[in-house]
C-alpha cells in the first residue's frame, strides 16, 4: 500500500521520487514554516501521534506552541534551528497532552522519543524551514536507563568490595596476633 | 504554501538532510546520494562521485557480515542496522570513497513501492553514530569490568564472615585458657 504524504497544498499526483521517499519512509516527520505552522507530515508521523484529520495540523498546529516542547523547555532550543542549526533531544512525549484527533486509538499515551530538528534552505539561501523526525526510542531508552541504574549499583557495589577488602586485611592481623598468644598459652 | 514551494521542499529535504540519504533504481544501483553523504565517505568528484554503486552488488558486505541482511532489504524488508565499517574506502570497488578512518553508521534502508507493489527503488538512510557506539562500547566494558567485582564480592563476603567466625573462635579458646585477647 503506498503511504500517503499529508500537505496544506495540494501535490501533483504521482508524487516524484523524492515525496515517495518522505510518504513511504519508516521514520516519522514533519515540516513547518518559519512561524511554526506545520504544512506536511507524513504516514509515518500520522501513526506515531495519533492524527485523526490533517485537518486539524493545517493551520491549527504550531511546533512553537506544542504543549509538550512548552513544558520541557525546548522551544529556546527549537528557534535555534531557524539560525542553521541541527538539534537532538530525547523528549518523554505524554500525547495525553496533546489533542490530534485520532479515533479509537488504542496506542500507549507515553513514550519516549527522539527528535531530531534541522532546517531548510528557501531558493534565497535564508533558513526558512524546520524539519522535525520523531523516533520511538522508549525500548532504547529504557535500556539506556537500566544500563545507568546498574553501573551505579555496581559501582556502590565495588566501594563495598573495597571496604571489605580492607576489613578482611583488619581479621587476617587479628587472627594471626591471636594464634601467636594461644600457641604461647598453650606453650608450644 | 503553494504546491509548487511545497516541491521544491521536499525535493530539498533530501539536498540539505544532517544524514546521508542514497536512493538506488530497482537494481540497487544508485541514482541520488547527497552532500551529507558525500562528506561522511570523503566521496570525490562531488556531487555524482556515489552514482552507480551497486548496493547489493558490493562485495565487501560479505566481511562485513551484511549479506543476509542485503539480501532481505533486496526483497523489500525494512532494515535498520549499526554497522563497523573499519577501512571505508574498501567499500563498492571502483568507487572513489576518500574516508579511510573507520566509521560507525547506522543504515536504514526500505523500498518504495509502485502502486501495483513493485520495488520500484530503494532508499539508505545513513547516519555517522561513531561517536555514540564508542560511548556505549565503553560503558559495556565498564559494566563487564563492574560485574566481575560484583562476582567477587560474594566470594569476598564468605572469606570475610569465615575469618570473623575464626576470630571468635579464638578469642573464645584463649579466654576458656583464662587469659585476655590481645588488643
Amino acid at each position: 500500500m503506498i503511504q500517503k504524504l499529508y500537505t496544506s497544498a495540494a501535490l501533483p499526483e504521482p508524487l516524484d521520487l523524492f515525496g515517495q521517499m518522505i510518504a513511504q519512509a519508516p521514520f516519522a516527520l514533519w515540516m513547518a514554516d518559519r512561524e511554526g505552522d506545520v504544512f506536511l507530515f507524513n504516514e509515518a508521523m500520522r501513526s506515531l501521534v495519533g492524527i485523526g484529520d490533517p485537518d486539524r495540523i493545517f493551520g491549527n498546529y504550531n511546533i512553537f506552541k506544542d504543549p509538550i516542547a512548552t513544558s520541557q523547555g525546548l522551544i529556546p532550543y527549537i528557534k535555534r534551528v531557524l539560525k542553521g542549526q541541527v538539534i537532538q533531544t530525547v523528549v518523554m512525549m505524554d500525547l495525553s497532552q496533546e489533542d490530534f484527533g485520532a479515533e479509537g486509538d488504542s496506542a500507549p499515551k507515553v513514550f519516549y522519543v527522539r527528535c531530531l530538528y534541522f532546517p531548510l534552505k528557501d531558493s534565497r539561501g535564508e533558513f526558512e524551514y524546520i524539519v522535525t523526525m520523531v523516533e520511538n526510542i522508549t525500548q532504547e531508552y529504557l535500556e539506556d536507563i537500566s544500563l545507568s541504574r546498574t553501573a551505579h549499583e555496581l559501582e556502590s557495589a565495588n566501594k563495598d568490595v573495597i571496604e571489605r577488602e580492607k576489613r578482611i586485611g583488619d581479621l587476617k592481623r587479628r587472627q594471626k596476633d591471636l594464634q601467636e598468644q594461644l600457641m604461647k598459652l598453650q606453650g608450644v | 504554501m503553494t504546491a509548487a514551494q511545497a516541491v521544491n521542499l521536499i525535493e530539498q529535504f533530501a539536498a540539505q538532510a544532517p544524514f546521508g540519504v542514497f536512493i538506488t533504481d530497482s537494481r540497487g544501483i544508485s541514482i541520488f546520494a547527497n552532500k551529507k553523504l558525500h562528506e561522511m565517505f570523503q566521496i570525490h568528484e562531488h556531487p555524482s562521485g556515489a552514482l552507480g554503486y551497486d548496493v547489493f552488488g558490493d562485495s565487501s558486505f560479505e566481511a562485513l557480515g551484511l549479506v543476509s541482511l542485503a539480501e532481505k532489504a533486496r526483497n523489500g524488508e525494512q532494515i535498520d542496522v549499526v554497522v563497523d565499517i573499519p577501512r571505508p574506502d574498501s567499500l563498492g570497488a571502483g568507487q572513489k570513497i576518500g574516508r579511510k578512518e573507520a566509521i560507525t553508521v547506522r543504515i536504514t534502508c526500505y523500498a518504495l513501492r509502485s502502486s501495483a507493489q513493485k520495488i520500484e527503488h530503494y532508499v539508505l538512510v545513513i547516519s555517522d553514530v561513531t561517536e555514540t557506539a564508542r560511548h556505549r562500547e565503553e560503558l559495556r566494558i565498564q559494566m563487564h569490568g563492574l560485574a566481575i567485582y560484583d562476582k567477587s564480592k560474594e566470594a569476598r563476603l564468605v572469606r570475610l564472615r569465615e575469618l570473623e567466625d575464626g576470630v571468635v573462635r579464638l578469642e573464645k579458646e584463649i579466654r576458656s585458657r583464662g587469659a585476655e585477647p590481645v588488643a
